[in-house]
């Protein structure tokens, strides 16, 4: 099943495109910074970028309560993906 | 064009004639024997049958009220015992029915579909109801019970995340509660009760101006995210043409 990269934190395994060709957002909730698509910025005015450098602040928890971060998980070489 | 030869002109004489006989039996005497019976309930289908006195076709008018059987299955060969599978129904539905012959109808029935508390309950052949009609069922008869969170909810996985932070807003105990009420949301949109857009991609956004609520579904209709917008104008500003209700 393809997956797609988080624009916010470039989490890999997104399962929609966050912003859809037929516009909006996919309402899917990233596991791994908490952004969702279509809510977090169409709703309540975040930015990608804002939204970033808030969870980076924060020391880049893992942000899903439910689903496990996969073992190793490492925010820092993931969020390496924007060159950081 | 030439004219068929002999031989096959009275065999198609002959299957005419045989067709014509059990047809005209069936509608001059056929009576259900015994129960109707609906088995096999799935979400989605179901298979009703029943026995007839007499070969005849079979044939079910159905639908969700009892005085709108707006639908209709028929079975292929002339038999007497029937068995005739509806598909493309609405998980948690409740449908009622009527067996019998493209003429007449025999015996009528209902059932709920898969997706919660399923039941059958054939009546008593509409031929002995005829003097006292059953009860009218409201107009429309909307599904009351919530199919399982799995059926209803697009991406499992990410039904926690999605009631964490949106449970709230629609009072929901726990997880399967909120995907509950959000396929309960979208059962009041199929009526034309709220707001409706669907996008390029069948994606349908539904939002209730009155409680403010905003539920988002897949083109297959489970749900993708159920909550209360606190900006002005999101549903205005959400892709999609408007529509006047979903369908089911």
């Amino acid at each position: 099943m393809k997956t797609h990269f988080c624009p916010v934190c470039a989490w890999p395994g997104l399962k929609e495109l966050p912003r859809p060709k037929a516009g909006g957002g996919s309402f899917e909730i990233c596991p791994s910074c908490g952004f969702q698509f279509g809510v977090s910025d169409d709703d309540r005015g975040q930015t990608f970028a804002g939204w970033r450098k808030t969870w980076v602040k924060a020391g880049a928890p893992w942000a899903s309560k439910a689903r496990p971060a996969p073992t190793g998980w490492d925010a820092a070489a993931q969020l390496k993906r924007f060159g950081r | 064009m030439r004219a068929p030869s002999l031989p096959i002109f009275f065999r198609l004489l002959a299957a005419w004639w045989c067709a014509s006989a059990a047809s005209a039996i069936g509608a001059r005497a056929a009576e259900v024997v015994g129960n109707v019976e609906v088995a096999e309930i799935t979400p989605l289908g179901a298979t009703v049958r029943w026995r007839t006195d007499v070969p005849t076709g079979s044939r079910i008018d159905y639908g969700t009220a009892l005085d709108k059987l707006t639908q209709k299955t028929e079975g292929g060969a002339v038999t007497d015992s029937h068995a005739v599978t509806l598909t493309g129904l609405v998980a948690g539905t409740k449908y009622f029915f009527a067996v019998g012959t493209a003429r007449r109808q025999l015996a009528k029935g209902e059932f709920v579909t898969a997706g919660g508390v399923t039941s059958a309950k054939p009546t008593a052949p509409a031929v002995n109801q005829s003097a006292k009609p059953a009860a009218k069922s409201p107009p429309s008869s909307p599904p009351v019970v919530a199919p399982p969170t799995r059926q209803t909810w697009g991406n499992v996985a990410s039904l926690e995340d999605h009631f964490q932070r949106h449970g709230a807003d629609v009072a929901a105990k726990n997880a399967d509660d909120y995907a509950r009420k959000a396929w309960e949301f979208r059962q009041r949109a199929r009526t034309g009760e709220f707001l409706v857009k669907i996008d390029g991609d069948g994606v349908q956004r539904v939002f209730d101006p009155k409680s403010g609520l905003f539920a988002a579904y897949n083109r297959d209709g489970t749900t993708k995210t159920f909550f209360k917008p606190d900006s002005r104008g999101y549903f205005e500003r959400q892709p999609g043409k408007p529509a006047k209700a979903i369908a089911p």
